[in-house]
């Protein structure tokens, strides 16, 4: 009984010491909860696998999303600001689409915080692949946090691959594989595209999307149709 | 012709944006990427830049911070130091000088507290080198005190670094040589010795005595992070050798250095002939923060307003068909063939170009593109075109640049005309406003009021989320885009502190519909803002705010106090638990209490006895500690208010800190777009007693002062200069500077000097110290406004003390100016 007490006083301590408050744990209270997440993750139950023909009946727009860590997850367009497509999960996680470029990032730890593309861009403004140019340059945009925003800036030469077929949700596209080697003198990193050469839609697509963050692949499960615009 | 003016009207806001947004359309012209920083200097036995116990002119990266622990020969130096500008290094130091009395004396080692300065003078070129001035030792006993002037030029391409430099002091107490400054100087020849109470600058030795040559040569090998390093050093170590076994062979020290990662370094050194020495440093930078990644979820997305089929129909009139010809494609065509019968260029919308062209009678009035492009080079640079039938009917508008593509925007926003009709239906407003708090909860910020008119809101918010306001900003303002019905066009933004409205910031609703997402979206939507002050809660909003009262908040946390540089024992810490609480009755009134009980610890220990002659306001801090526990270190009722826009005011009564109870009230004239604003504050207490509960002992005083703050343009820095009665009862003044980072860092230090002399002040001669204070989400990966903060005295005096209040003014108010503001306003779509 002593022995009980004891431990009952030392958990009571330990919970005091942790920190509360009537807003819910103290700062020391949430560093505890997250040294523990770190000892004793909570496993990702993956994604349950959507059923394309109900997703297509809902008229909303879907993609794949997926890193190298975790399973993957499905998101969907919210809100589209011209041309700038959110597409945003239940966790808290989103990405901005311009075209099949990752314009921005939310919720992944060091995010993107813009992208600027040229116009003859064609991963951010498609065009059918025999139009896509040599090589194009892209501005990286992010900021330490909550400190000085900074910019990688890289220029980006594509390589056609063979076309192929790729399967997303049930569904074949032939595309082309696009590999899209991008480097300035601090780096190198390269992105892949699988592109219907015709239209140059990206279906698929791995992207960098920052130096401390994995790369990330989209799939376009359900294709996004803007509203009429002006 | 109304139409037309009304059109103008909407527009002239959106003018603001174009610049912004025409700004975001210039192709970049930044470098690919910053490159790699060179590697950064490595510091000496004394914490400061340098080569083993001699310094360089070398300077470390900006807003470097370093923790520098050596030894060697009985000498333990303990230095923080901080890169405060990026050619200025400071050092605070504390060093244990073992037998450093005689054997008789009542101890035998020294406990001794230094200040040093290092200022760079000439940067390294490619031909010539660094040169740097230091004052080592400035503001203590003077023990270790010297002056230097010192070049570092390095080779290799970094690898190698040599340093020559001349000393005066402690840098030429061997071999020294008649000072060069005293042939000329006569004063220059001879070097008074440190006044014995020390802790006063020691003017009167700058420079002065013989002089002595010192230097070295570091060298990076290519084993990574390992360096080494030789120094000829010009220190006799006189007063160490009198009574300690140190016993200096030669001038030559040696040195073996590894740095594992960039945020640790190790040291061994073979010192003077005689002894081994070692060295560790750790290192970190303000800017560079602990934890990189956050684990904050997304913001909900802005929702872009419908566009009606009218809006449309009146844009086609005014724009007919709009194309986008922004792809740097010259003409091909002539002017002068083009079946154009005139052409007019205006200025619209801030300096946009915008030609007007008519087609002749024989055109087919299909949308002439090449001629678009014959006019831009006709006409010099012309940002948009539109091209009018013979009677006027607009055919089409053509964007040939990125201002004229944004202009088309803007035009197109003029032609939105939203009804209003749910405008001063209270039942609607209040859905409204559920709706609104509802979504900026999932945006992570409170609503306190809302207050709506037809085309404009203005949104009170509480942030006790965001360390820095514009991100709470950006959250409420997306909510705002959410929620809002279209027809509002301006959002005004108000962060309330402590139940005070502080500064309004504005946006037009377009911009933000306009730059989300966008590269460059949080500078440019940011230069737009209008940021004012604003005004006293009243009205609605404070019938909206009142309903949320009364407000209970309560805590329950640790608390470390920590009692540093007691010769006794150096460090001696408690682990308390602090129980704190709060009732609010009104916006800015409250009543609110602290208690801490001590769980372990040693602070009840000291028994530091204060020899003070002055009114003992601080001296006897060691019987609070030892007799209050539990104590009642606060317990007041305070209120606080806008007397008007810019005027803050605070009144506070009861037990105000640890050591004194009584009532003070506060004045400060702030307002948002000025750089610098002026506070006062006045009080009468009484000294507590020490048992820290509700005794008070007979010491009352009158204390107060006024104060001037100016946020400098330089760096960051802020400066305060105070001047009043304090506590003691002295009168004189503080001055202030502190280094204000836009990640909520702050780093500082004071000095106050008042009628009470440095004879009866004591040790330390003055009152003086650092500050600190460090936001927590910069050491944790997700968003908080706590901070840790600490102010670090040398000596606790009682000369120069003023009352350690929690809720001052300027604080409250300081990081929500206009420029402040901007300087945070990255995160502003985050």
């Amino acid at each position: 009984m002593t022995g009980a007490r004891a431990a009952l006083a030392a958990l009571l301590l330990g919970g005091l010491l942790a920190g509360c408050s009537s807003q819910g744990p103290t700062d020391l209270g949430k560093v505890g909860l997250l040294a523990w997440d770190a000892v004793a993750p909570a496993p990702e139950a993956p994604a349950p696998l959507p059923d394309r023909a109900a997703l297509e009946a809902t008229g909303a727009a879907v993609i794949r999303l997926a890193g190298s860590a975790g399973p993957p997850g499905y998101v969907a367009a919210l809100a589209d600001n011209g041309g700038y497509v959110t597409y945003q999960d239940a966790a808290g996680r989103a990405v901005v689409l311009h075209g099949a470029a990752i314009a921005r990032t939310h919720g992944f730890g060091h995010d993107l915080t813009g992208l600027r593309t040229a116009r003859e861009d064609p991963v951010s403004h498609p065009r059918p692949l025999i139009a896509w140019p040599g090589q194009v340059v892209r501005e990286y945009q992010y900021r330490v946090k909550d400190g000085a925003a900074y910019s990688v800036v890289l220029t980006c030469l594509f390589e056609r691959g063979p076309r192929q077929h790729i399967e997303i949700l049930g569904r074949r596209h032939q595309v082309v594989e696009v590999a899209e080697r991008c480097a300035n003198h601090r780096r190198r990193v390269e992105n892949r595209h699988w592109v219907e050469a015709e239209t140059g839609r990206i279906w698929r697509s791995a992207q960098w999307i920052g130096p401390f963050e994995d790369p990330l692949t989209l799939e376009i499960v359900t294709p996004y149709r803007p509203a009429r615009r002006w | 012709m109304a139409g037309e003016h009304g059109t103008n009207r909407r527009l002239a806001p959106l003018a603001w944006a174009l610049a912004g947004a025409a700004l975001a359309c210039v192709p970049a012209t930044a470098p690919a990427e910053v490159p790699l920083p060179p590697e950064r200097p490595s510091h000496n036995l004394f914490g400061v830049t340098g080569l083993i116990d001699t310094p360089t002119a070398q300077m470390q990266p900006d807003a470097q911070i370093s923790l520098t622990s050596s030894y060697f020969g009985g000498f333990y130096r303990n230095t923080v130091s901080f890169q405060v500008l990026p050619f200025l290094e400071g050092a605070f130091r504390y060093s244990v000088l073992d037998e450093f009395f005689p054997d008789d004396s009542v101890r035998r080692a020294l406990y001794d507290r230094s200040f040093d300065v290092k200022l760079r003078l000439v940067e390294e070129g490619v031909y010539w080198p660094s040169v740097a001035v230091g004052l080592q030792d400035f503001l203590g006993t003077g023990v270790y005190s010297g002056e230097y002037v010192v070049a570092s030029k390095d080779f290799l391409g970094g690898d190698l670094t040599v340093t020559g430099g001349m000393g005066w002091g402690r840098f030429a107490s061997l071999n020294g040589f008649n000072n060069p400054i005293g042939w000329y100087l006569d004063s220059f020849r001879t070097r008074e010795e440190p006044r014995s109470g020390g802790g006063d600058v020691n003017f009167g030795s700058f420079f002065k005595g013989d002089a002595g040559f010192f230097g070295g040569v570091s060298w990076r090998t290519p084993l990574d992070g390992l360096s080494l390093k030789i120094e000829y050093s010009n220190d006799a170590y006189t007063r160490e050798q009198e009574f300690s076994d140190f016993d200096q062979s030669i001038p030559i020290n040696l040195g073996i250095e590894y740095r594992p990662t960039s945020w640790a370094e190790i040291g061994a050194y073979y010192m003077y002939g005689q002894e081994f020495g070692l060295r560790l440093t750790l290192s970190g930078n303000i800017l560079d923060p602990a934890f990189g990644a956050e684990d904050e979820p997304a913001p909900l997305p802005v929702l872009p307003r419908p566009v009606d089929d009218a809006a449309r129909a009146r844009a086609a009139a005014e724009l007919g068909e709009v194309r986008d010809l922004i792809d740097g494609a010259r003409s091909s065509s002539f002017f002068g063939e083009a079946p154009i019968a005139g052409v007019t260029v205006e200025e619209r919308l801030g300096g946009v170009r915008w030609a007007r062209a008519r087609l002749a009678a024989s055109a087919d009035h299909a949308c002439p593109v090449t001629e678009a492009r014959a006019i831009d080079a006709e006409y010099g640079v012309v940002d948009a075109v539109s091209f009018e039938t013979p009677d006027g009917a607009v055919v089409c508008t053509l964007a040939l640049r990125p201002a004229g593509e944004t202009a088309i925007r803007l035009t197109r926003r003029a032609a939105l005309d939203y009804p209003t009709g749910w405008a001063g239906d209270p039942d609607r407003e209040a859905a409204i406003r559920a709706r609104l708090a509802e979504d900026m909860a999932g945006n992570g910020v409170r609503l306190v009021a809302l207050t709506l008119e037809p085309t404009a809101a203005t949104l009170l918010i509480e942030n006790d989320r965001f360390n820095q306001m514009p991100r709470a900003i950006g959250r409420a303002a997306r909510s705002m885009a959410r929620v809002l019905p279209p027809s509002v066009e301006r959002f005004e933004i108000v962060p309330v502190e402590a139940g005070v409205p502080t500064v309004t910031v504005a946006f037009a609703r377009s911009v933000l519909e306009d730059r989300v997402d966008r590269p460059d979206a949080a500078h440019l939507t940011w230069s737009t803002a209008e940021v004012t002050d604003a005004p006293r809660l009243s009205g609605a909003a404070l019938e909206q705010a009142l309903g949320a009262y009364p407000q209970l908040a309560w805590a329950i946390e640790p608390l470390i106090p920590v009692s540093l540089f007691d010769p006794d024992e150096p460090v001696r810490a408690d682990l308390q638990l602090a129980i704190s609480g709060s009732v609010a009755f009104a916006p800015g009134a409250s009543v609110t209490g602290t208690l801490t009980k001590r769980i372990v610890g040693n602070l009840d220990d000291i028994t530091r006895t204060s020899d003070s002659t002055l009114p003992h306001v601080r001296s006897d801090f060691a019987e609070y500690l030892d007799e209050g526990d539990p104590g009642l270190t606060r317990l007041t009722a305070d209120y606080v208010t806008k007397l008007a826009p810019s005027v803050y005011g605070r009144v506070s009564g009861g037990l105000l800190e640890r050591m004194f109870a009584g009532i003070q009230g506060e004045l400060l004239w702030r307002p948002a777009d000025q750089s610098w604003g002026v506070g006062g504050e006045i009080a009468y207490v009484r000294q507590r007693d020490f048992d820290t509960l509700f005794d008070l002992q007979a010491y009352d005083v009158v204390t107060g002062h006024v104060s001037l703050y100016w946020d400098t343009p330089f760096h960051g820095l802020s400066l305060q200069l105070d001047a009043g009665r304090y506590l003691a009862g002295d009168w004189g003044g503080t001055v202030g500077v502190k280094r204000r980072f836009s990640n909520g860092w702050e780093i500082g230090a004071f000095a106050t000097f008042t009628d009470v002399s440095f004879d009866e002040f004591g040790e330390g001669s003055f009152d003086k110290g650092i500050y600190v204070s460090i936001p927590l989400n910069w050491t944790l990966p997700y968003e908080s406004r706590s901070r840790l903060a600490s102010v670090i005295r040398p000596l606790s005096r009682d000369g120069g003390q003023r009352l350690q209040i929690a809720n001052r003014l300027n604080p409250l108010v300081e990081d929500l100016g206009s420029g402040p503001l901007a300087s945070r306003s990255e995160g502003f779509w985050e």
